[in-house]
């Protein structure tokens, strides 16, 4: 039955590529791709269901064979015209990479996998698990959330271990030769080893730093005992019911190797902070966790992600540990199992909250890495070739790593139209008619089927955009690990930039040039379209296109323009009753959003008088725990008495914490699961194609302007201090409290809260983790020459 | 066989050769028999270089101020009275699609002219007669004559009112027995204007009548048949074929007739036989006919003519003043009758100058059959440099009858070329097939360009089966064009240059007949050539006009088909699967019932024609015109550039004009140039003929743009353009504007009062055997006359759809096409070709493309359903 199935499907597919690489008229095109435009219209508008989403993909694919089909055989330029020639055939391959990676992502995304929850298991079955936590230099209170999370997750106490694994205390970093360092890190390891002492986690620490992460969990490995590993980055807190949703599989399974679940952050990434859209439009990562590994999931080939997951140690034992031949040991350790036959499940179910790089830079640098290491297991560890892998499964590894060759087809789409403008080079032929017939349609196609997969997901552009502000750096990187496979570069990021005032990214040149070339480039179209009018309608579309290469351009200048953080923590939406103890007086309240600094909340009643007496007052916020926990549920509040907010909103922040009531910040903040899906859920509202054209226009506009600002404040700023200050270093965070708690030794560690400049605001250290974006449909323009 | 297959024969001939043995089905004889006198006693007179002006050159006359008309440097214009020598006789040029006619500001057309030894021998002559527009300027427009690729003499042009006739000398040695080329071209300017749009105005109409090679009485006609080429054809460029047929001929005799009718076509190359039947005619052009059986010949053409005859034998008898050049076809029995048809397959080389052959090849198109590229130099182009606003050449291809036309491919035109700097915006290059633009390219760098391979895509769907013109223009006006000075034409620099490195590449092609489909037929002969079934000639009225009709209907298809066909004549409808029939006879000889069958239009044809039906037969064919009347005709004729066979008779009464063929010994010469006068030896001139061809226009050209690309001068250009472009921009909306409002497309009625003949095609059976093709006129002289215009390659061109019906006035054919025809393979079923075909359908029927796409697309997206929800993990 399968087989027929098989035969059916095939022998459909060979029917069609027959039919649609029959050389017809343009006017024969032309109907064709409207009406498949019009059929898809009417698909979406009125069909629903999967039959319905198959028919859509299926008439979108119509046009896009009809596109290629043409494209390769009637538009490349002559052998006479070899310049041309070869821009042309560079522009050919960018189109054709998109459309492979559009194909392999319709295949991996045929039929996305939606998980029921898992059922709850009797206590007495479920496994011993091991929670690793491994940190190199995330500041303390961060640790301690984190901890406090894992530890009070929904699950069996004696069942359930927390690791936490310095690497950041290793005997080598506290013999480290400048004493300084050697200080910080023996300082470091001390106050973590007390800290989970505390807080009744296991605190791990190794001789040598060797082969970074997998080395520092794979160590751990030798010293846990447990069934399972659960692996959460420093940052990444689990709320209360993750190892609910999550262990059951394997139960189910005994093959069952790993269950991801999805990154959620509630800080924006450079790109949603700069352009201000976090608190409304889906993440960068939602497409590639909502969609794409639900996808593989279907195949048996979703991935681990380096943090969020649950692993069979078993199964890590086999294979010897974490794989750390690269530098995205996740995937690579994922990628040997999957090849030893072992099986992985996907739960698209956000359950943990994290934080992400703030800065471009270092924004820059975190996918700097995972493109390399990606690039490094396709080079080193061909999926084609990998013995055991079945043939879905290569493909889905094959995509995840060729994706990461993007920057050179969104460079190539950046730069072509300058080839006709500047320098007259033709490499696209094609007439008007064929023009309209073929490209336009494709695009328009490609639009529609972009926005109806991942609409809810993905703003329309937004991948362009990511992908141009990435494309610029990775471009270099991808040629340096393409050169030399084994030593990738592993760039530290810089951090300790101040995010206290508007500035530009240190990287933002590169983008300025863009724009400025971008810029000349529309110029000389509009002025060779005034002088050269005989070239009319190929000068028009092709200025056309460059000038919306232009306002992609000047979106990227708005995301490298850093603005100023305000939010030193960021917050969660939570709904949570409450009691605020104002000097012995308790007055009922509801806590509407927390931080990891503090919380905003409405009263129920009136204020308490007690409150009015200064402009501020320490309290203690009792919490109504979710979960199990132990004593008083409280925490130390300090309260400005400032105008409230929207609805009453008085925002209050969280005085220095000891390690027990980080468990009520975790109760609190972590405690309901629904918490993050209803966040998730409130971005995600389908953008029309024409809504969000509109935005990435008007960025187009705006955010050329505001960078321009920036960079005239930051020459005035530069003349007046010749010198700025170098960045501190990494891990130097520690010295910092060393000479704070010299200043002021009766309040240790208190300065997080208060958020002071001169402090080290929370940071996402990653160090290396995969989280290759999902696949998108990216459109192109082309240009026209009016018949040769 | 073999022996035949030794012959290196064009292609073309090849086939039909085989063809011919195999449809004739007669043993083959080793030796071939000409009952010829053997050459030396032909009366040949050969002059050599050194002797001095022959009988028919005329002494010069120096007294019409020869300096003040010849402005031009080349040009002799000497001027010379006196009628030609008596016994001479000119050799008309044959007709070609574009008429005679050289429009424009530049104009070239190209003939091939077969020649006898003999008469290649001879010191000879061209006679060129034209008539020019008035809007031409003389001071700086010229005619040249080339032959054999040299040019041969150049001449002011000056003709507007009437007719003049231009002499050239031809070098002694330039002509070749065999094929030779000759290429007329023009190069005019406008008196007063200098816009693109006049040029339109300019033309020069070359006067069939008065042009030709003058030969001498004594060796103009043809004493064997291997030089059949030479036969002369008349003044309209056909060749006259008088069938001589016995009293109360059988329709064996006719077969026979048809048969020898196209053999003598094809063998000869004749385009345009126009055959009638009737008694033996007297004249210097064409030829009669006559097949049969000794004993009934020696009667008609007497027993000294005739000689003995013993066996088969195909004789050709010379002009006298009685009778045209005779050919006879004979044997003591029918039996060996049919045998002497084989003594036409002379297989020899053809022969000729290179430049003869091929213009020979390219007459009146070359055959291209997809798949290949060809240059323009093998086209008979020749690279120019142009110094006018519009720019135009073009060559002739023909596309095998069963070439499906619709666009899904294009031929690519890769023009080598280049143009000067300083062109205004509006300069372009367009490429029409057909009379219809295909692409155009603006001619955009302001600095000029040179380039050896610009490739411009033809859609396939400009084509059609058969005769096609492909003309390229260039429009090259200036910023000064605006501000006319007409004076400065004269030795303008050069705005365009066009290499005969240009070639033309025709994709592989869908090939498959349809049917019905009269295109196919006009064009290739099928489905009667090469049927399976002998095809049927059905002739319900066996009248002489008739017979004359249905031989040059069914000579043409053989022509097209470049095979005889082996027609049978049939009396009596032929039932179904009888083989596909022609049928040719007046209107009300055919059954209505059978008409009504082919799906002919009866009451509407019965309407228009009812005058006619039924007339009388004319008693006196050829009333004489007055001298004043032909001259009138004829200029009405050669202004509208008109076929002259099918206007004859009608707007001008029924007149014929016999006179025509009389004139030409008393035509009074207004001028005559002659190259070699100028030059005291002629070793001199050819000489300076010879170092010309040589130059590297390209190397010249782009040596020069090199030059020309200062900033200065692109920032001037530049500056002009702009000024020019705001203008521009309005008039362009505006005519733009008025196009699109202005979509009359001529008048589209199927019948007009002067239809005077109908073409239909239908199948009445199940197949390729039970077509019909019936040609009808209202009646058997209007169906010769008809007939006579409708092998006009003007008019035969046209013939396409299910019906066609023939406007005489207009030249034109009325189409009716056809909705669905059946495809019939004509080639080996191959993957590459059965896509192509696909291809074209789907073209031609957008909407079962698209429906069937998206039948498809559901079917995909229901199977690929099917398919992935049982593999892998279920979602849900």
């Amino acid at each position: 039955m399968s087989r027929v199935r098989a035969f059916l499907w095939i022998a459909a597919g060979i029917a069609a590529l027959g039919l649609l690489t029959q050389p017809v008229s343009v006017q024969a095109q032309l109907s064709l791709s409207v009406t498949l435009i019009a059929a898809m219209a009417l698909v979406w508008m009125f069909a629903r269901g999967k039959l319905a989403r198959q028919l859509f993909i299926s008439l979108a694919s119509f046009n896009v064979i009809r596109y290629i089909y043409w494209r390769s055989c009637y538009t490349l330029p002559p052998t006479s015209d070899p310049v041309g020639l070869t821009l042309g055939l560079i522009l050919f391959a960018a189109e054709i990479y998109c459309v492979i990676i559009l194909i392999i992502s319709l295949i991996i995304g045929a039929d996305p996998v939606k998980r029921k929850p898992q059922k709850r298991w009797p206590d007495d079955e479920l496994p011993v698990v091991d929670v690793f936590v491994p940190t190199y230099n995330e500041d303390e209170y961060i640790l301690a959330t984190t901890v406090a999370a894992a530890r009070s997750m929904d699950y069996p106490k004696n069942k359930l271990h927390v690791w936490l694994l310095d690497d950041g205390g290793t005997d080598q970093k506290c013999n480290d030769k400048d004493p300084v360092k050697a200080e910080s890190a023996r300082h470091r390891r001390a106050s973590l080893e007390a800290l989970c002492k505390e807080m009744g986690a296991i605190y791990q620490t190794r001789v040598r730093n060797e082969h970074a992460k997998a080395g520092n969990m794979n160590n751990a490995l030798a010293h846990a005992k447990g069934d399972l590993v659960l692996v959460f980055d420093a940052d990444h807190a689990p709320f209360r019911s993750f190892l609910q949703e999550t262990v059951g599989y394997f139960l189910e399974d005994p093959k069952l190797f790993l269950v991801q679940t999805p990154h959620v952050f509630l800080n924006p990434d450079p790109i949603e902070k700069n352009l201000r859209t976090f608190d409304h439009m889906p993440s960068e990562n939602e497409m590639f966790y909502s969609i794409t590994q639900r996808g593989l999931d279907k195949w048996d080939a979703s991935f681990f992600c380096g943090s969020a997951a649950l692993l069979r140690r078993s199964a890590l034992a086999e294979a010897g540990g974490f794989s750390g031949v690269t530098i995205t040991e996740d995937c690579e350790t994922a990628f040997e199992l999957h090849a030893r036959g072992w099986h992985s499940v996907f739960v698209d179910k956000p359950l943990i909250a994290g934080l992400q790089p703030e800065t471009f830079a270092s924004f820059v640098g975190q996918r700097v890495r995972w493109c390399q290491g990606m690039l490094q297991i396709l080079m080193l560890k061909n999926p084609l070739f990998k013995k055991g892998l079945k043939p879905i499964q290569k493909l889905g590894y094959l995509s995840s790593m060729t994706f990461w060759f993007f920057p050179f087809p969104r460079l190539v789409f950046m730069l072509a139209p300058l080839s006709y403008i500047l320098f007259n080079v033709k490499i696209f032929v094609s007439n008007v008619d064929e023009a309209i017939a073929y490209t336009l349609t494709y695009m328009i196609v490609n639009m529609m089927v972009q926005n109806y997969l991942f609409g809810s997901v993905r703003w329309p552009w937004v991948s362009e955009l990511y992908e141009y502000c990435q494309g610029v750096f990775l471009a270099n990187a991808i040629v340096s690990v393409v050169m030399n496979p084994r030593k990738p570069t592993f760039n530290v990021t810089a951090k300790g930039l101040t995010l206290d005032n508007d500035h530009l990214s240190e990287l933002a040149w590169p983008f300025f040039t863009m724009y400025g070339l971008l810029l000349a480039g529309s110029l000389m179209a509009a002025y060779r379209y005034v002088f050269e009018p005989g070239i009319d309608n190929l000068m028009l579309i092709v200025g056309l296109w460059n000038s919306f290469n232009l306002v992609m351009a000047g979106v990227g200048l708005g995301a490298v323009s850093e603005r100023k953080q305000l939010d030193r923590h960021p917050r969660l939406k939570i709904d949570r009753a409450a009691t605020l103890d104002v000097k012995g007086e308790r007055v009922p309240c509801r806590i509407e959003n927390v931080s990891a600094g503090g919380c905003a909340l409405r009263f129920e009643g009136d204020m308490p008088a007690a409150l009015l007496e200064g402009e501020e007052t320490n309290t203690r916020l009792i919490v109504k725990p979710m979960g199990d926990m132990a004593g008083d549920a409280s925490l130390p509040l300090r309260f400005r008495r400032v105008p409230p907010g929207v609805g009453g909103l008085y925002g209050c922040s969280f005085e220095t914490m000891n390690p027990h009531e980080y468990f009520v910040l975790a109760d609190l903040m972590y405690g309901d699961s629904d918490a993050l899906p209803k966040f998730l859920a409130s971005r995600r509202k389908h953008k029309s194609i024409w809504v969000g054209t509109g935005q990435f226009l008007m960025w187009g506009f705006v955010e050329p302007v505001r960078a321009i600002a920036y960079l005239f404040k930051h020459k005035a700023k530069a003349a007046q201090s010749e010198l700025a200050a170098p960045p501190p270093e990494a891990s130097t965070v520690w010295l910092h409290r060393l000479a704070a708690q010299g200043a002021e030794p009766a309040t240790a560690s208190s300065t997080e809260v208060t958020a002071s400049p001169s402090m080290e605001p929370p940071k996402k250290p990653k160090r290396a983790a995969a989280k290759p974006k999902t696949t998108a449909p990216r459109k192109r323009a082309a240009t026209k020459r009016k018949s040769a | 066989m073999m022996s035949l297959g030794r012959a290196s024969f064009h292609l073309c001939v090849g086939a039909f050769c085989v063809a011919a043995i195999l449809a004739i089905g007669a043993p083959l004889r080793a030796q071939t028999i000409f009952m010829t006198a053997p050459p030396s006693v032909a009366k040949v007179q050969i002059k050599g270089p050194s002797s001095s002006a022959p009988s028919s050159q005329v002494a010069p006359r120096g007294n019409s101020s020869p300096a003040a008309k010849t402005p031009i440097a080349v040009s002799t214009g000497l001027r010379t009275e006196g009628p030609l020598a008596p016994g001479a006789v000119l050799r008309h040029l044959t007709n070609n699609i574009q008429g005679y006619r050289l429009a424009g500001e530049i104009g070239a057309s190209e003939w091939p002219i077969y020649l006898t030894l003999a008469q290649a021998r001879r010191k000879l002559q061209f006679q060129l007669g034209y008539l020019a527009a008035v809007s031409v300027m003389p001071e700086a427009s010229t005619l040249t004559l080339m032959l054999n690729d040299e040019v041969v003499g150049v001449t002011q042009i000056s003709a507007f009112t009437s007719v003049k006739t231009v002499v050239f000398d031809i070098p002694t040695g330039l002509m070749r027995a065999g094929f030779n080329s000759v290429r007329i071209s023009t190069d005019q300017r406008h008196r007063v204007d200098c816009s693109v749009e006049a040029t339109f105005e300019l033309w020069t109409q070359i006067d069939p009548t008065q042009t030709g090679l003058i030969l001498d009485e004594a060796d103009a006609g043809i004493d064997n048949l291997a030089d059949l080429g030479a036969l002369l054809p008349d003044e309209q460029g056909a060749l006259p074929i008088r069938a001589v047929l016995p009293q109360n001929a059988q329709p064996a005799t006719v077969v026979r007739m048809l048969r020898a009718v196209q053999m003598i076509s094809i063998m000869g190359r004749f385009e345009q036989p126009v055959v009638d039947a009737g008694p033996l005619l007297p004249g210097r052009y064409g030829v009669n006919l006559l097949v049969g059986p000794a004993n009934q010949l020696i009667g008609q053409v007497g027993f000294d003519n005739l000689g003995v005859v013993d066996r088969p034998r195909a004789v050709v008898l010379p002009a006298t003043p009685e009778r045209r050049t005779t050919i006879i076809i004979t044997g003591t029995t029918l039996a060996q009758v049919d045998e002497a048809m084989n003594l036409f397959l002379v297989a020899t080389t053809p022969k000729g100058a290179p430049a003869g052959l091929r213009a020979a090849a390219a007459f009146p198109g070359y055959r291209l059959e997809g798949g290949q590229r060809i240059k323009m130099h093998d086209l008979g182009l020749v690279s120019e440099e142009f110094s006018g606003r519009l720019f135009r050449t073009g060559f002739n291809i023909i596309m095998p009858p069963d070439f499906y036309p619709a666009d899904y491919g294009r031929a690519t035109l890769r023009v080598g070329g280049g143009y000067a700097s300083g062109l205004s915006s509006r300069a372009q290059l367009v490429v029409n097939v057909n009379e219809r633009t295909a692409v155009s390219l603006s001619l955009l760098k302001t600095s000029g360009e040179v380039f050896k391979d610009n490739p411009l895509p033809l859609p396939l769907g400009f084509f059609r089966p058969g005769l096609n013109r492909v003309e390229i223009e260039a429009h090259v006006p200036t910023k000064g064009d605006d501000n006319c000075d007409p004076l400065s034409a004269i030795d303008a620099p050069n705005r365009f240059l066009f290499l005969d490195q240009t070639e033309i590449e025709l994709p592989a092609i869908a090939r498959v007949a349809r049917i019905p489909d009269l295109a196919v037929t006009a064009t290739g002969g099928f489905p009667y050539a090469g049927s399976a079934v002998r095809p049927k000639l059905f002739l319900p009225s066996f009248d002489e006009k008739s017979i004359g009709a249905a031989l040059t209907v069914a000579a043409h298809l053989a022509i097209a088909a470049g095979r005889p066909i082996d027609f049978d004549i049939a009396a009596k409808p032929p039932g179904k699967g009888q083989g596909p029939t022609l049928a040719v006879a007046p209107f009300d000889a055919f059954d209505s019932g059978l008409l009504q069958k082919l799906a002919m239009p009866i009451a509407d044809l019965r309407e228009a024609w009812k005058d006619r039906i039924g007339a009388p037969p004319r008693t006196h064919a050829e009333e004489i015109l007055s001298q004043t009347q032909a001259a009138a005709r004829n200029r009405l004729v050669l202004q509208n550039n008109f076929p002259m066979a099918c206007h004859a008779g009608l707007h001008l009464g029924t007149k014929h004009s016999a006179l025509n063929r009389a004139r030409f010994a008393n035509i009074d010469y207004s001028a005559v140039a002659s190259l070699l006068r100028n030059a005291t030896n002629p070793n001199d001139l050819k000489q300076a003929l010879a170092a010309q061809p040589t130059r590297d226009l390209f190397g010249e050209w782009d040596a020069k743009m090199r030059n020309e690309t200062s900033w200065s001068h692109i920032v001037v250009s530049w500056f002009v353009r702009m000024r020019e472009w705001g203008v521009a921009k309005f008039t362009d909306a505006g005519s733009w504007m008025s196009k699109s409002f202005d979509s009359t497309d001529g008048d589209s009625r199927l019948l007009t009062p002067d239809s005077l003949l109908a073409v239909g095609q239908n199948v009445v059976g199940d197949g390729v055997e039970d077509v019909w093709t019936v040609v009808t006129a209202p009646n058997a002289d209007d169906l010769a006359d008809a007939v006579g215009c409708l092998v006009d390659p003007r008019v035969s061109r046209q013939i396409a759809g299910r019906l066609s019906v023939l406007d005489v006035a207009r030249a034109r054919m009325n189409i009716t096409p056809v909705d669905d025809p059946h495809f019939v393979a004509t080639q080996p079923l191959s993957v590459g070709n059965v896509r192509l075909i696909a291809a074209g359908w789907l073209s031609l029927h957008a909407l079962a493309y698209v429906l069937g796409a998206v039948t498809l697309a559901i079917l995909l997206a229901a199977a690929t359903r099917l398919f992935v929800r049982n593999i892998g993990r279920r979602a849900d």
